[in-house]
């Protein structure tokens, strides 16, 4: 009989003792760094998963102005940024995100940051998949908990694995055991540096194991009457509402159509590239109507699509090219007219 | 709600077994609290389900309450009758008029009935409690009683299906009676085990069975290996799967000073099919034996209508198991085995017990891509790479099998055929000594761990 309840007694202090410890452990060293009582160390984003990394980042008052979109927008660097627009810009883009996706991690920025100085939204295929629906999640974990207002039921989530795992490196980062990886504005270069450039591996990406092909245009062109455009359905556009309405005049917003390369944009004439032209239309009359809202399209046959030196792969082009996208959606949103060969602007009239 | 939750297990469970001790002194309140907790158990999945189990636990406890000197015949008959019908339209509706439409060329869109969680169990043990009412053999329960066996959520989903004589005694003893640290050392150790089964073997094996499965479906010709490898892990799978939530439910109610009767006896081990159903799934096994199988006649009945009433008999069981015809013909299967096995000790036939074993598993292996199978194609293109139609090569396609999945296959059949059931090692042989309670109690913090992911999967048997 005593050996039973010296038994349950230490059934009992190990599960509560080792239970308690590594909760205590993840509620104190906030792998996620989302754990509003944790003490405030100087936290690094530790999960290769951007949506868990960045609802923290979302909450930094350190930040003023956000990036917003899909891997194409991650290239995009908040220190080049930041001078243009004499912002502090923190870039919440996430990898394969859908538009939903991002209205969400902006909806977080915008709780903690009632008056933006800056945001640029990076427009995608996800912005204009035409539809009487939209994906709202991909197979990569969306941690919703992390995204409303109410940080105490993140307390639920965080006693699990993957939480501690991530804490264990945060706790690395911390005593300097490890090297941070991820950029704490957001911005992580996570493809090869340009000096590793390798033009025969990108033709491969761009264009399979045939090599170089021309662009193709579909003869005749395809032409969307009006009623047919008309009746096109972008319901995801109904998000930007959500995103920029009740935003304040003063706050810059910049929806930046990203730059595919050539070969991966709509062939000239198809289907495809008139449903894209239809949803470009749309967004350009959504930003005529919000006010201190800009569009600047990079989607076009340019100087920049059409060099296959300028890409890694269909979507995502080099440190370079990033740079010279950040000094031309200044310049397009300082000038407010198209340039010729690089982007086309629409908004306010100068 | 599932066992392996965090919500179960740091939520539910440690309020409910505290509530059940706190009521100890007041034996009516426990039962009832325990019944409320139950159903706030069984609706935590989806609350428009309660009141249909509600229902069904009434109408069969106020069709005991009526006078003997109705024709007790009748009343069971109309009772067992209407149960079964509340069984076939949630489960079987769909399946009925599919095999109507199909038969006549036509085509049938299912009515989308939602099936209520473990309608097959609560439902077969209110049966088998009518039946006993009018063989006289069951007495008349006090509502409270009769619910909670009904309801005790360690059971209430997938089992095991108790009799109402093995547990409604049970219920009046006082739970801090002595051994009470015995009775929570061992139940929560049978637990810690369970889950550990379901999660870190069942669930293992699962990510190696289905994409098997499912590239059959689709169209593709497994190879002779990958075949073998389907089979044997979902074999394997639905083992620990269900003999884990089999453990998991006797754990639990230990935690509450109940004795649930063993479901899973080592099954695996069995060197005849026969032996084999006296160890799968118990319970079921004497449910159809005691409630199908005897009626029909038995053991009394010549050897032609025996094998007959046998093959009945598990054709019905393969159709209690899911409403499509590839259980039935599961059923079939282990019928006609069933039926050879009684032929061939009717002759006195001997066979060695290696022999015996290996062709039972061959038949269970078998059986159970039949059971597994989405349809009869993927099923007989699985059995024909099992036999070598499809070539001798081990694998065809991109899935080669890895190291660590043979590992798992083989730790997994060594622990189904050799070690002693979960059961056995903790409610017989563990003896109470701190470097194994440790262990165990870090185990279990570990598989908290495991379960707090978010990425649960479903025990195999909910949706029978």
């Amino acid at each position: 009989m005593a050996s039973w309840n010296r038994y349950l007694k230490a059934l009992a202090a190990t599960a509560l003792g080792a239970g308690l410890g590594i909760y205590a452990f993840i509620l104190v060293l906030d792998g996620y760094d989302t754990v509003w009582f944790a003490p405030a160390f100087d936290r690094e984003p530790v999960t290769s998963n951007q949506r868990f990394a960045f609802p923290a980042l979302a909450r930094k008052h350190r930040f003023d102005s956000a990036i917003v979109g899909t891997s194409t927008a991650r290239l995009l660097q908040p220190k080049q940024l930041d001078p243009l627009f004499a912002a502090r810009f923190v870039n919440l883009s996430m990898n394969d995100a859908t538009a939903w996706e991002e209205a969400q991690i902006f909806a977080v920025f915008r709780r903690h940051h009632p008056k933006p100085r800056a945001v640029i939204l990076g427009i995608d295929a996800v912005w204009c998949q035409a539809g009487e629906d939209y994906r709202r999640l991909t197979p990569r974990p969306f941690p919703a908990w992390m995204y409303d207002a109410n940080r105490w039921n993140d307390l639920l989530h965080l006693f699990n694995l993957p939480a501690l795992e991530e804490t264990a490196r945060q706790a690395a980062y911390l005593v300097g055991l490890r090297k941070p990886k991820y950029g704490k504005d957001g911005y992580t270069g996570f493809l090869p540096p340009d000096s590793d450039y390798d033009l025969a591996r990108a033709r491969f990406h761009l264009y399979g194991p045939g090599g170089p092909r021309p662009v193709v245009a579909v003869v005749p062109p395809v032409t969307l009457g009006e009623a047919e455009a008309r009746a096109l359905k972008f319901p995801m556009h109904g998000l930007l509402d959500e995103m920029f309405g009740g935003l304040p005049a003063e706050t810059l917003k910049i929806l930046v159509v990203m730059p595919y390369h050539l070969n991966n944009q709509p062939a000239p004439g198809s289907r495809d590239a008139a449903v894209w032209a239809e949803c470009k239309r749309r967004l350009a009359a959504a930003a005529a109507r919000g006010g201190n809202t800009h569009l600047v399209d990079f989607m076009i046959d340019s100087d920049i699509t059409r060099r296959d030196e300028n890409y890694w792969d269909p979507l995502h082009y080099t440190q370079a090219v990033a740079a010279r996208l950040t000094q031309a959606i200044a310049a397009a949103v300082g000038e407010r007219r198209d340039r010729q060969g690089l982007y086309r602007y629409f908004g306010p009239s100068p | 709600m599932l066992f392996h939750t965090q919500a179960f297990l740091l939520a539910f469970l440690p309020l409910t077994v505290a509530a059940y001790y706190a009521l100890a002194g007041y034996p009516q309140a426990r039962r009832w609290a325990t019944v409320l907790a139950s159903l706030v158990f069984y609706g935590y999945w989806d609350w428009r389900l309660v009141p249909l189990l509600v229902l069904s636990v009434l109408a069969n406890w106020l069709l005991s309450l009526l006078p003997p000197r109705l024709p007790m015949r009748w009343v069971v008959a109309g009772g067992v009758a209407a149960n079964l019908a509340v069984l076939g339209f949630f489960k079987y509706a769909d399946f009925l008029a599919g095999s109507v439409a199909a038969a006549l060329g036509l085509r049938h869109d299912p009515y989308g009935i939602v099936l209520p969680l473990g309608i097959s169990f609560f439902t077969f043990q209110q049966i088998s409690y009518l039946v006993d009412l009018g063989r006289g053999t069951a007495p008349r329960y006090r509502l409270a009683d009769y619910a909670l066996w009904v309801t005790l959520f360690p059971h209430l989903i997938a089992g095991p299906i108790i009799r109402h004589h093995e547990i409604i005694d049970q219920f009046a003893l006082p739970p801090l009676r002595p051994g009470l640290a015995e009775r929570l050392s061992r139940g929560f150790t049978l637990l810690v085990l369970g889950i550990a089964k379901k999660v870190l073997i069942a669930d293992q094996l699962a990510a190696l069975a289905d994409p098997l499965f499912a590239a059959a479906q689709a169209g593709r010709t497994l190879g002779l290996g990958e075949a073998w490898t389907a089979g044997v892990a979902f074999s394997l799978q639905i083992y620990f799967d269900f003999s884990g939530y089999s453990d998991m439910a006797m754990g639990l109610a230990m935690l509450l000073g109940l004795m649930l009767p063993v479901n899973f006896d080592a099954p695996y081990r069995a060197s005849s099919i026969r032996e084999f159903w006296r160890r799968w799934h118990v319970t079921l096994s004497r449910f159809l034996r005691d409630y199908l199988y005897i009626p029909m006649g038995g053991n009394r009945l010549l050897p032609a209508a025996r094998a007959g009433a046998t093959v009945a008999t598990m054709l019905l069981g393969g159709l209690w198991h899911g409403a499509g015809w590839t259980f039935v013909a599961w059923g079939g299967l282990h019928g006609a085995a069933l039926a050879a096995n009684q032929a061939w000790n009717a002759r006195g036939l001997r066979m060695p017990a290696w022999l015996g074993w290996l062709s039972t598993m061959l038949v269970v292996v078998t059986g159970f891509v039949l059971f597994r199978a989405a349809d009869f194609a993927s099923a007989a293109s699985i059995a024909a790479s099992m036999v070598g139609v499809h070539g001798l090569k081990a694998v065809s396609g991109a899935a080669a099998m890895q190291a660590a999945d043979l590992a798992l296959l083989l730790a997994a059949g060594a622990i189904a055929t050799v070690g002693p059931p979960a059961h056995v090692w903790a409610f017989e042989r563990l003896r109470p000594r701190a470097w194994i309670a440790a262990p165990v109690a870090a185990a279990f913090v570990y598989l908290l761990l495991l379960v707090g992911g978010g990425r649960n999967t479903e025990f195999i048997y909910f949706q029978f």
